[in-house]
């Protein structure tokens, strides 16, 4: 450890024998291109200009990181919950609510929103995008539903990717592992002519089966491939274009736990299904000469997915014009219209039935917002509302007021008051659709009872008023402390509500039926802070530390039937969680990075608070190739990190992995 | 994991984090900032205008800047001790796109894309070395840009751009570009 200090001192001060800024003329270009410098000021100018609890994760993040997917890579995000179910299912969400099916968080790759409405979630092993090929992962956690739309309330994850200038030239990239089994990516990036570029890609990854909870393997392991092209036209500097379009296909594996009317009533099955889809997403803008511009976007989103109990195919279809214009010198005004169908289609089983089977929904919606700059680089309010039309639930309003206060270079003060809706998903609304959960039986009654989560007409939107605060302090482009604070409060939260009993009939088997209504009975507040220090120490050591903190303290309305819904709302928060990153640039163009993550326990659902250890160490023997070996998940050989809300899928347990990649990039 | 032992590995994070600061309180390396001024400095020398683009031989070489208020300080600071081709050289910070007239050098910096190319567009570009800082910058008609290339600053420079400009740039700094043609 002591030598350990010492070469990193050495380190420091080798990169350290700089000159102060007056004589910085006297450096000839050939030293200045061999300078080390700290290459952050980007990602910081970014942040300083933001009224909202932002955080950017680069493509040398993700590279650095040695994660592999999407889901994996928001770990890195101060105050995100990320947690594995199982080895093709993760929970991830932003300041409270996390699930399966956290419905509050909203997901956009380049614009195309990923959010799937019939259980308002996200499947995180179908966001499979090639990570070499993502610029930056935008996080804002906190309600962004003004410019963003609804479901928007708790943050939104916004990843962007590469323009085709970008990646030219040919990838390519493969490596094996115990967890992370066989994968494997593909790229080759073209020009033709001299605005036009390219790029088309393919990856597949296979990963292994985790353990059960008793040490069985378990039968979760998936796999997926995915084909896709970006390519993108600059006619001219005013006018550029883009087209992203893929299809992919894999099979997922899980161990389902379903309803049977043979005691003990409940049966295991191991199930393997399809999943694919495809997209296609254009985009154009045009910059008039006066600044303002004008955006022009639709897409089409098509999949289907097959767990066993739910089988579905789900298409979203959207339209999106904005203009982006300044009024005088000190207004600069965004709006925008947009319209999305969404249809839905669902092969029902006895365990899932979704009455219409078809359902299709229109999605109308216009914002407008204007920044204020009440003095310029000094003080900014921003005040603007979103205005919704959605089948379920009608007229939706969503309004946000933030302010942004640089009383200098160094200190950032933002705060806002913004109001955000989560509208009904179809589970929750179609009053004939239902889940048939669980069986139960007593020995006073003859007949089992069947626990049927069912849909309701009345179910409304739920809504959250958020309060902002926050800071920053960055004395230097090396140094980013950034704390946020927030107060949510929702009202309409979703509990299950009990209704009538009724005999039903399947076959020769009778039995009585409880219905478990959606309903918004639960109201009540979420608060909590996020802090962040990032200290790029030398060029060659960058550290980051978070730390960040969530309570819930929430309500059943009068009249309303217990559960222990409030329960879990309030008690499946981790109440701390802190993390620490090392990135270290080692001699011989050797890098060290070091990723630990601590997650206070879940009490609800019985998860134990734990930690965890991710080491990569790198190595470009040339420009062109970069070798790395990455150890996930170090600290235990198997760990349980969550449990789904609705157990129809089983958990397991997360395995400690091993890695190894290579990559090599030609013909630039 | 024990309680025990997550306090202790925290506690001891926060120290190797603490202690990590103060090991800084040397000095610094030289900041993306600084070497960019320093950059700049040397496109200046090694850049000709021609005497037309003066009224006369005391005219300064006007450097005009928008977007980045550390790189201001840091050039305002070289700039008071400094003449190049025996001209002064002046500083100026534009507030806002409109504002821009009359430069030999032009940074851009950290500001929205619609803006940047709104100026290169409306800009009378003849003899105006324009110097930008985003990976799209010679796309939309810049002259050089600077790049981020792992934990160096490198450069790239539109010939296309270079020869419409007017201006000659000396091979000792075409040699350590990369350059574009389009």
């Amino acid at each position: 450890m002591k030598r350990f200090i010492q070469a990193c001192i050495l380190l420091m001060s080798v990169s350290s024998i700089a000159s102060p800024a007056s004589d910085i003329s006297e450096i000839s270009l050939q030293e200045l291109g061999n300078l080390q410098v700290s290459l952050v000021s980007k990602k910081k100018e970014k942040l300083t200009h933001a009224a909202a609890a932002v955080y950017v994760i680069t493509s040398d993040d993700i590279r650095r990181s040695g994660v592999t997917s999407i889901a994996e890579a928001l770990k890195l995000v101060p105050g995100m919950q990320v947690a594995r179910i199982d080895a093709n299912k993760w929970a991830v969400t932003s300041r409270g609510f996390i699930g399966r099916f956290s419905n509050k968080l909203l997901v956009l790759i380049d614009g195309r929103s990923v959010y799937i409405n019939l259980f308002a979630g996200v499947f995180w092993d179908m966001v499979d995008i090639l990570l070499e090929d993502v610029d930056r992962i935008e996080v804002i956690r906190g309600p962004g539903a003004t410019l963003w739309g609804a479901n928007a309330v708790n943050g939104i994850i916004n990843i962007v990717t590469k323009h085709a200038a970008q990646t030219q030239g040919g990838y390519i990239s493969s490596g094996i592992g115990t967890e992370e089994r066989l994968f494997g990516a593909f790229r080759l990036g073209k020009k033709l002519g001299q605005d036009f570029n390219y790029r088309i890609f393919t990856k597949y990854t296979k990963r292994d089966n985790f353990v059960h909870l008793n040490g069985e393997t378990a039968a979760d392991g998936w796999d997926i491939y995915q084909l896709g092209l970006r390519a993108d036209w600059d006619r001219s500097p005013n006018h550029t274009m883009s087209l992203n379009a893929a299809v992919y296909h894999g099979t997922l594996g899980h161990t389902l736990e379903t309803v049977t009317f043979q005691p003990p009533y409940s049966e295991v099955w191991d199930y393997k299904g399809d999943m694919g889809g495809w997209y296609a997403l254009f985009h154009s803008q045009y910059i008039f000469k006066n600044a303002s511009v004008l955006n022009f976007q639709c897409y089409s989103d098509y999949l289907e997915r097959d767990e066993g109990t739910v089988i579905g195919k789900f298409g979203s279809y959207d339209l999106d014009l904005n203009y982006l214009f300044d009024i005088g010198h000190y207004n600069q005004v965004i709006c925008g219209i947009g319209y999305r169908l969404l249809s839905d289609k669902f092969e029902n089983t006895f365990y899932m039935n979704v009455i219409p089977p078809e359902i299709r929904h229109h999605l109308f919606s216009a914002f407008v917002q204007d920044d204020i700059i009440i003095r310029r680089n000094r003080f900014k309010i921003t005040i603007g509302s979103k205005f919704e039309h959605h089948d379920y639930t009608g007229f939706e309003y969503q309004p946000n007021f933030r302010f942004l206060w640089t009383p200098d270079r160094m200190h950032t003060v933002w705060g806002a008051v913004s109001r955000a809706v989560r509208t009904p998903a179809i589970f929750e609304r179609e009053e004939r659709s239902y889940y048939n959960a669980q069986i139960v039986s007593y020995d006073i009654i003859n007949l089992p009872i069947l626990v049927r989560l069912q849909g309701n007409r009345e179910f409304r939107s739920e809504t959250l008023l958020a309060h902002e605060l926050g800071y920053r302090y960055c004395p230097t482009p090396s140094f980013l402390i950034d704390i946020a604070l927030f107060t949510n409060h929702y009202e309409h939260l979703f509990a299950g509500l009990y209704g009538s009993l009724s005999a039903e009939t399947n076959g020769d088997n009778t039995y009585l039926v409880m219905p478990l209504l959606t309903s918004n009975q639960i109201y009540g507040n979420m608060y909590g802070s996020e802090i962040l220090i990032d200290k790029e120490i030398s060029p060659h050591w960058r550290i980051q530390t978070a730390y960040s903190l969530i309570k819930g303290v929430m309500h059943l309305q009068p009249g309303a039937v217990d559960s222990n819904q409030v329960e879990n709302i309030e008690k499946d928060n981790p109440l701390h969680q802190f993390f620490f990153r090392s990135s270290i640039n080692l001699p011989r163009d050797i890098e060290l990075d070091l990723n630990f993550r601590y997650m206070d326990e879940l009490a609800d659902m019985g998860i134990p608070d734990y930690c965890t250890l991710d080491i990569r160490l790198g190595w470009h023997p040339t420009q062109s190739l970069e070798v790395d070996i990455v150890g996930q998940n170090l600290l235990h050989d198997r760990f349980m990190e969550f449990i789904p809300e609705i157990n129809y899928t089983q958990h397991t347990k997360v395995q400690r992995g091993v890695y190894f990649r290579l990559k090599y990039k030609f013909g630039q | 994991m024990k309680e025990s032992s997550i306090k202790l590995s925290a506690f001891l994070l926060l120290l190797l984090t603490f202690f990590s600061f103060s090991a800084t309180s040397t000095r610094a390396p030289l900041t993306e900032y600084e070497v960019k001024a320093a950059y700049l400095y040397n496109f200046i020398k090694f850049v000709q205008w021609p005497q037309k683009a003066f009224s006369d031989s005391l005219d300064p070489i006007v450097i005009g800047i928008i977007g980045d208020d550390a790189f201001y300080d840091i050039l305002r600071v070289l700039a008071e001790e400094k003449t190049v081709h025996s001209r002064n050289l002046e500083i100026r910070k534009y507030e806002h796109y409109e504002d821009i007239r009359n430069c030999h050098v032009l940074y851009i910096s950290s500001i929205e894309r619609r803006y940047q190319v709104s100026i290169l567009q409306r800009m009378h570009r003849k003899w105006v070395l324009t110097v930008g800082n985003v990976e799209y910058f010679t796309r939309i008609g810049g002259i050089i840009n600077f790049i981020n290339e792992k934990d160096h600053v490198g450069f790239e420079i539109n010939m296309t751009e270079l020869q419409k400009s007017g201006l000659e740039m000396s091979s000792q700094i075409l040699k350590l570009a990369t350059l574009i043609r389009k």
